[in-house]
């Protein structure tokens, strides 16, 4: 279902429940699409996140990826290179947590270390541990700790620490997969799509104004800030560029160029289909919560 | 109608109460009349429904329910609206029965066709209006009536509307008077517009509430020789 499907359906459930809900206590389309948004950040919380741990949230939103594929980033790190002050030597980073992330799934790196074993470049998948739990790999003139799988660690809301061992010798390239927060249904958001496969899509501007951001659908070239020519992936955010309308998509026969916009909207969840009348029924459900007051009211002052 | 409206209320009185003059009993029955054609077409105490819900209601009332396709125009007061006005198609329209306008949408896809609308109170009439923060979906259009603007309907935001609508309405009886010859299906100011079998009911109305205005009466001579008394 798209936005607008789930509007109806939300507005015959809702006139099913009172029939004042069709004239006197109308909901506007506005709150509609916000008591949907409420309820798929609530579905997804309970179903999926509403776990203790860190690891028990991976392992759930692992073994629910077809549910969640469509909200799973992979994206570069910022990374601020040295870090004084912490007690972990010379072989620890500091990264940038994405501002829209529900949950870390995988952090990994492109990894050197100069001994036991030595590694050149290699890419490792990174453990998780607490910053309280590595006080036993801090290395030290007294302790040369090995092990030679880096650790992520969380350091607060904005950070993460990747620590390695007495012989790591560099990280570069690190990479950030997690659950993102899901896009918010809208029905303003809009979508413009090639006419052909490996054709450029033209009249960008049709739908997205100069510096706002889009979604890229399709492997294909855009402009930067320069401008320079850029070769963005399916699911990036692009900037639109004043004075640059096109995407060039001719040398990717494979993908047919579609761009959304404004980033960060969607007019279909981002779950599955089959799961998308509960969440229209959870929206009711918490839209009849808040109006049993108001019916409550009606009911004394008739 | 004269005639049957004095037999009937002789017999019933007995011949002790006053009797009334001819205007004043055209009035009973016009009243009468009035009051038949509103009870017919909405049921006692308004409730709805009540123009449909029984076939003798309608049956009563068919020589004075009209069809008509009336002009609209855009209006847009209430966003996405147009507004028509029955009495400037015809003076003697009364109550609404029905109305159908003719629209394209999307959503689902209707191509210039007749729809039916549905009433709604005016107080209502801005949760209905699309606006930035309101994109509205409802499949039928609504209207409501102001005395000022005829009829407003209002389409959801996916609606494009065309002119006319086609209306069901009661329309005003012409009034009773001394000369109005009996119903023979002509609806013009000198036939009676209901047809005969009603004229009974109608006359049995006005005799009620000349009875009622005779009983009102005495009570206020009673209410006089009461304070007399207690002097």
């Amino acid at each position: 279902m798209n936005v607008l499907e789930m509007q109806i359906m939300f507005q015959v459930k809702a006139e099913a429940i009172n029939a004042d809900f069709f004239d006197r206590m109308r909901p506007d389309s506005y709150d509609i699409v916000n008591y949907l948004n409420k309820s798929i950040d609530r579905y997804i919380r309970k179903k999926y996140l509403d776990l203790p741990t860190h690891s028990l949230r991976r392992a759930s939103i692992m073994s629910n990826m077809d549910a969640l594929k469509d909200m799973v980033e992979n994206t570069n790190a910022l990374v601020e290179d040295s870090i004084t002050g912490f007690p972990h030597g010379a072989s620890v980073i500091r990264v940038l947590l994405p501002t829209d992330m529900l949950s870390l799934i995988s952090v990994y790196c492109t990894y050197t270390r100069s001994d036991v074993p030595p590694m050149a470049s290699d890419i490792l998948f990174t453990d998780f541990v607490s910053v309280e739990e590595t006080k036993d790999i801090v290395a030290t003139d007294a302790n040369k700790p090995i092990f030679p799988r880096p650790v992520a660690a969380f350091e607060n809301e904005f950070n993460l620490l990747l620590i390695g061992d007495a012989y790591t010798t560099e990280f570069s390239s690190v990479k950030l997969r997690y659950l993102r927060a899901p896009f918010n249904l809208s029905l303003t958001y809009a979508e413009l799509e090639a006419s052909d496969v490996g054709t450029d899509l033209l009249n960008i501007q049709a739908i997205i104004a100069d510096n706002n951001y889009f979604r890229t659908f399709a492997k294909g070239n855009y402009y930067n800030d320069v401008p320079d020519a850029i070769t963005f992936q399916a699911g990036d955010k692009v900037k639109k560029q004043i004075g640059y309308n096109t995407i060039v998509g001719t040398p990717y026969t494979a993908w047919k160029q579609k761009i959304g916009a404004p980033y960060g909207e969607t007019d279909t969840p981002e779950l599955p289909g089959h799961l998308h009348e509960e969440i229209v029924d959870l929206a009711v459900q918490i839209f009849m919560d808040e109006a049993k007051l108001k019916l409550v009211q009606k009911a004394q002052s008739a | 109608m004269i005639t049957s409206f004095l037999q009937y209320y002789d017999r019933i009185t007995n011949f002790s109460a006053k009797g009334y003059e001819e205007d004043e009993i055209l009035l009973f029955l016009n009243n009468a009349q009035d009051e038949f054609v509103k009870e017919r077409t909405f049921g006692t105490n308004f409730q709805p429904p009540a123009f449909d819900d029984n076939e003798k209601r309608v049956a009563d009332i068919r020589t004075i329910v009209k069809s008509t396709q009336i002009a609209t125009a855009a209006s847009g007061i209430y966003g996405n609206s147009i507004r028509t006005d029955p009495y400037a198609t015809d003076s003697r329209y009364l109550y609404m029965i029905k109305m159908d306008v003719q629209l394209s949408r999307t959503n689902p896809t209707i191509t210039q066709k007749f729809i039916p609308c549905k009433r709604i109170d005016q107080i209502d009439a801005g949760k209905f209006r699309s606006t930035e923060f309101n994109r509205t979906w409802f499949k039928h259009p609504v209207y409501f009536g102001t005395k000022e603007d005829g009829i407003n309907i209002i389409g959801d935001y996916y609606t494009t509307f065309y002119d006319y609508a086609r209306i069901d309405y009661v329309s005003r009886p012409f009034t009773i008077t001394a000369t109005t010859q009996e119903f023979d299906g002509t609806l013009a100011d000198t036939w009676m517009s209901l047809e005969s079998h009603i004229h009974q009911e109608i006359v049995d109305m006005a005799v009620d509430a000349a009875r009622g205005a005779g009983r009102e009466q005495k009570s206020q001579v009673d209410v006089i020789e009461e304070r007399a008394r207690t002097k």
